[in-house]
């Protein structure tokens, strides 16, 4: 059976070879987020012979393919996890500094509309919102 | 944004540790750090959380304090 990261990778176009089917399998099992070692160590226990080098242009080459997300956790190394394709934003409290993940389809919508409508093909974003909840709000207006 | 008219933290002097304001903004940096943003989005954030809290303090007083505690910080 293929794994989800091969089938992807295939609507992708890309050419599948038995190495980068292995690597494929081993991001798409991770429950974790791998740096490049722990894939390819991951790797080398189905396939003995590939190469670190091997890993790194597989990498690479998903992460081009946009079908694997690299994550940046601040300690200096690259991580990666398939790209679920699970699009989200962030709204931070600034009363208390949470972190709430939401998602928008309309949001979406608007944001390619407004690229098409000025001549372009949206391809990134970003986008954090700032609020307060409107119950301290409310108070503090009284206050 | 609207923001507080005056500070919510009582006047901010860069060597105080225990601004009142301080757990939100190092929450706001250390949960988007979580989330896997970079380092410079979690910053910005984290600024901005501070900036609402104090809107009296200047832009570098702001960036200064906010990059102490998020990174040179003791209390994350």
């Amino acid at each position: 059976m293929i794994s989800r990261l091969e089938q992807r990778c295939l609507e992708k176009g890309l050419k599948m070879t038995e190495q980068r089917r292995i690597i494929s399998r081993v991001l798409s099992d991770a429950a974790d987020h791998p740096d490049v070692e722990q894939v390819y160590h991951r790797a080398r226990v189905l396939d003995p012979n590939i190469s670190i080098a091997t890993v790194y242009r597989t990498i690479r080459l998903f992460e081009e393919a946009n079908v694997i997300d690299r994550l940046d956790f601040g300690d200096g190394r690259a991580r990666y996890e398939e790209n679920r394709e699970e699009h989200h934003h962030h709204l931070i409290d600034v009363s208390n500094g949470e972190v709430i993940e939401f998602k928008s389809e309309e949001l979406e919508r608007l944001k390619e509309k407004i690229a098409r409508e000025l001549g372009f093909e949206l391809i990134g974003h970003r986008l954090e919102l700032y609020g307060v909840p409107l119950a301290r709000k409310k108070r503090e207006d009284r206050e | 944004m609207s923001r507080p008219t005056a500070s919510a933290c009582g006047p901010l002097t860069l060597e105080e540790d225990d601004c009142r304001c301080r757990r939100a903004v190092t929450r706001a940096f250390r949960e988007l750090r979580g989330c896997g943003q970079p380092d410079r989005t979690a910053y910005d954030a984290a600024l901005a959380v501070f900036r609402w809290h104090h809107p009296e303090a200047s832009v570098s007083e702001a960036r200064e304090t906010v990059a102490a505690w998020v990174w040179d910080g003791v209390a994350h």
